[in-house]
């Protein structure tokens, strides 16, 4: 069922990364995007490996979490790992086989940048969920990016409208997952069959799905506005914040400590920088 | 053949196996709930009655145990869970919130043609689900959305109505509805029921309701089967049922009163009229025929 | 003495490009400051169209509104006075998931303070105070939507609490909810305005929740058709019941009894009353006998 999705969801808790200003999680995750392209070889990825190994320990999200959030995307990892191990050519080939009518060529360099692009997916995925989506509040995060926005709020950027859709956008998520598997459920019971027929016929038994959630939606949509006009919403305008963002020591050593490891490992003339050497003799 | 319209055999039921929200939704549940009656269905919320109405028409399939159709387990040989949602009409709470055609005959007419029927068959089971729901047949032609809540509310029901269920499941029909627009739902139910001798499970938090058109109630707490019994029966529990959250008809404890003060009058009293009858043959039996 | 709402000669019709349908019909209302009136009706009879209007959401085509001094019906109402008004007047709407915005209930508490712009720590007080007051702390941290609709409601009013309002309405806000949710949610408004002085508008089509109300305000077909204490509204049996409202039980026995030529008052509308009155008038003629 669709609840069972945990994908960019949020764990209320109480960890370093938790307290951590969303701004500094926002550049950190910036930072670790970087620096996860940047890895070039299997020493690289170790020291990454490494350090989300620390982030997740962190952020005390149990670990059983964090593999069922990567459980969905397995099917890209696998894709991805099948296009590189097939379609990366090289000199070290291990297996040159014909079985049956397929022409088997596995070269030691595929296999290693297929192992290289599962691991870049798998530590985008848990950095970006441990450090931004797990122990962020979808409220610090948009709260976050108004921030780091804000000076686009002067160029005429409606910076405070854009996050606080945001905001209201992640509010209603599980409403609406939950309200899509109720509408599911009904027009199941009325005989709906999603799940045989060709591609036209099961895009064509959406509808009876689609078109009532589009419409609850709008009507949530109204309510919701009348609401928080009743709540005194005007706009960003004179608005004010129950939490101040407010950098302390912790964020910047965090921050710091990143910056370090991006240093250590990948930049040239710097000592461990050895690791930007082809390591293929390295690893086999 | 079986008996009965639906049996528990041994039903349990967990939601969110292995994460912080995990649940027991059902514990071991068996119970048969007997054709051709309005068996009621009461407990808060959270107690596991919406788990065992999806259980009913093969949405969900039990972790351990069975549900059975008319002697038939769902999702065996003998009844796959589509032939189930054919069988037991299901009308979940705020149904007007699943229709979706341009008219209100098309969207009546959703499931019978799911079920594959001819165009003229259709036609005779819209027109006659319209009129069992008391709508006149001039809002076929027009759109559910422009009609009212409590029109909304039959049309929708009017679309399971129109598959000719043989067992019909309803979750709270009457939820948000003022006083009139429950009574003439529920009295569109009962009729219906009466005219076409189909087994009727109905969900109701209104105590009220239960006991004047149920004949059977089953009781859920936390998961479990407390009680299943008449509605007499179940309603004498008072102790039992206020321990689980529930309430008693609002007339039961006036009656109560009048035991404990020590009054001759019969125990067994949940609706108004039954409390005027007895209220009437002690009262003024005594005084005008004395 | 011009009460805390002041309502005269008010008239609002919707219109579109078809048709104009009048919803309120010259409507006079005096609401003192800290009285809890329930305004009784069943659906589509105008008591939703009142609460927004009396919000300055809609404006009336004719009469006037004051609140709490503001000229809420004056089209022209400054940006500061409407802020004024929405917050010295909180109101709360049906469905609960609709009114809540952030996905952290304190978060969402500290919503409206925040749009008036008060002082960081100055709402975190207002926040813990009004979380306190609900009785909703220990989730101050946990996203609304795992929380049950009678939570929802209270994080809802506690939204509201914390800009200080002088007064609550609440618009069907009990509707969507099962027994318990309803029985949490009317603890709630009881000590909102007996023990805070709230004067609250208890918009309904539920008996149990008007008879908590020292007011009952029947609106049907856009006019007050009744007025008055829970006691006199509820002793016109006959009036609710053509308009499509009931009465709870307990009165409906003692106005039936009392049909039957029985000597009981009407608009009873505690069960004990109820239970005594019967045991009196039992003891009179079972002694009358003898």
């Amino acid at each position: 069922m669709l609840k069972d999705i945990t994908l960019g969801q949020y764990f209320p808790g109480n960890s370093l990364l938790h307290r951590l200003d969303p701004r500094i999680k926002l550049l950190a995750t910036v930072l670790l995007i970087v620096i996860i392209f940047l890895a070039k070889n299997m020493a690289g990825y170790g020291v990454m490996i490494l350090l989300t190994v620390f982030l997740v320990a962190l952020s005390r999200i149990p670990v059983k979490t964090i593999l069922k959030s990567i459980k969905p995307l397995i099917f890209v990892v696998l894709l991805t790992v099948a296009m590189n191990i097939f379609f990366t050519g090289g000199e070290n080939v291990v297996l040159d086989q014909k079985i049956w009518i397929i022409h088997l060529r596995l070269t030691a360099e595929g296999i290693l940048n297929g192992v290289k692009m599962a691991l870049r997916i798998l530590l985008l995925i848990v950095d970006t969920g441990v450090i931004l989506t797990y122990t962020t509040s979808p409220i610090d995060l948009t709260d976050g990016i108004e921030r780091l926005l804000s000076p686009l709020g002067k160029i005429g950027v409606p910076v405070h409208s854009f996050a606080m859709m945001m905001s209201l956008a992640l509010r209603f998520v599980p409403t609406l997952i939950e309200e899509t598997d109720k509408i599911i459920a009904a027009q199941k019971s009325r005989g709906a069959d999603f799940s045989s027929g060709n591609v036209i016929s099961r895009v064509k038994a959406l509808i009876p799905v689609l078109i009532p959630l589009l419409i609850s939606s709008f009507r949530r949509a109204d309510e919701l506005a009348l609401a928080m006009e009743c709540r005194c919403y005007h706009g960003g305008k004179g608005r004010t914040k129950m939490k101040e963002l407010k950098l302390q020591a912790k964020d910047v050593a965090f921050l710091l400590v990143l910056a370090l490891f991006l240093a250590v490992a990948f930049l040239p003339g710097i000592p461990c920088s050895v690791f930007g050497i082809n390591t293929m003799n390295f690893v086999f | 053949m079986s008996e009965y319209a639906i049996s528990f055999r041994d039903v349990s039921y967990v939601y969110g196996e292995g994460t912080p929200f995990f649940k027991k939704a059902l514990d071991h549940v068996s119970f048969d709930i007997k054709e051709g009656i309005i068996t009621g269905i009461i407990g808060h919320t959270g107690s596991g009655k919406s788990t065992l109405l999806q259980m009913m028409n093969g949405l969900l399939s039990p972790h351990k145990g069975q549900v059975l159709v008319k002697g038939n387990a769902i999702g065996s040989k003998a009844l796959s869970k589509r032939d189930a949602a054919f069988q037991v009409g299901l009308v979940f709470q705020y149904p007007e919130y699943q229709l979706f055609e341009e008219t209100v005959f098309k969207d009546i007419a959703y499931g019978p043609k799911n079920k594959g029927l001819g165009e003229d068959e259709i036609k005779e089971r819209v027109k006659e689900a319209i009129r069992f729901v008391g709508l006149s047949e001039d809002v076929l032609e027009k759109s559910p959305f422009e009609l009212s809540g409590g029109q909304k509310r039959r049309v929708a029901i009017a679309g399971v109505l129109a598959m000719r269920p043989e067992i019909l499941v309803l979750d709270e029909p009457a939820a948000g509805l003022d006083p009139r627009g429950r009574t003439e739902i529920f009295g569109n139910i009962y009729n219906y029921q009466k005219r076409t001798g189909t087994t009727v499970i109905i969900v109701s938090h209104s105590m009220e309701d239960m006991a004047r058109y149920a004949e059977e109630l089953a009781v859920m707490s936390d998961g479990k089967l407390m009680m299943h019994d008449t509605v007499r029966k179940v309603f004498s529990q008072r102790d039992l049922l206020e321990s689980i959250g529930l309430d008693v008809p609002g007339i039961t404890p006036v009656i109560e009163r009048l035991r404990a003060l020590g009054m001759p009058i019969k125990e067994d009293i949940f609706t108004v009229e039954e409390a005027r009858e007895e209220l009437l043959r002690l009262l003024k039996g005594g005084s005008t025929h004395a | 003495m011009a009460g805390y709402i002041s309502i005269r000669n008010l008239s609002f019709s919707y219109k579109d490009d078809q048709k104009e349908q009048q919803a309120l019909k010259n409507i006079n209302l005096e609401i003192e400051k800290g009285s809890f009136v329930a305004v009784l009706g069943h659906n589509g009879s105008g008591k939703s169209t009142l609460a927004k209007l009396l919000s300055a959401i809609l404006v009336p085509d004719e009469g006037e509104i004051v609140v709490g001094g503001l000229k809420v019906s004056d089209p022209e109402l400054s940006e500061e006075d409407l802020l004024e008004l929405h917050r010295r007047v909180g109101m709360v709407f049906q469905n609960p998931d609709n009114q809540l915005v952030a996905t952290v209930v304190e978060e969402d508490v500290a919503f409206g303070p925040e749009n008036l712009g008060i002082e960081p720590k100055e709402i975190r007080r207002r926040v813990d105070e009004a979380l306190a007051l609900m009785g909703i702390s220990e989730y101050a941290r946990h996203a609304p939507s795992k929380l049950s609709g009678g939570q929802k409601q209270r994080v809802a009013i506690a939204g509201l609490m914390a800009m200080l309002p002088e007064c609550m309405i609440f618009d069907e806000a009990t509707a969507m909810l099962d027994p318990s949710g309803r029985k949490e949610v009317m603890a709630t408004v009881l000590k909102l305005n007996k023990e805070l002085g709230i004067t609250v508008l208890h918009i309904t089509h539920n008996m149990e929740e008007a008879a908590m109300a020292d007011r009952v305000v029947v609106i049907d077909d856009g006019q007050v058709l009744l007025d008055g204490t829970p006691e006199q509204v509820f002793s016109k049996v006959q009036t609710l019941q053509a308009v499509g409202l009931d009465v709870m039980q307990c009165t409906e026995l003692l106005h039936e009894l009392a049909c039957c030529g029985l000597p009981f008052p009407e608009g009873v509308i505690d069960e004990e009353q109820c239970a005594r009155l019967i045991y009196e008038y039992y003891m009179k003629t079972v002694k009358d006998k003898k």
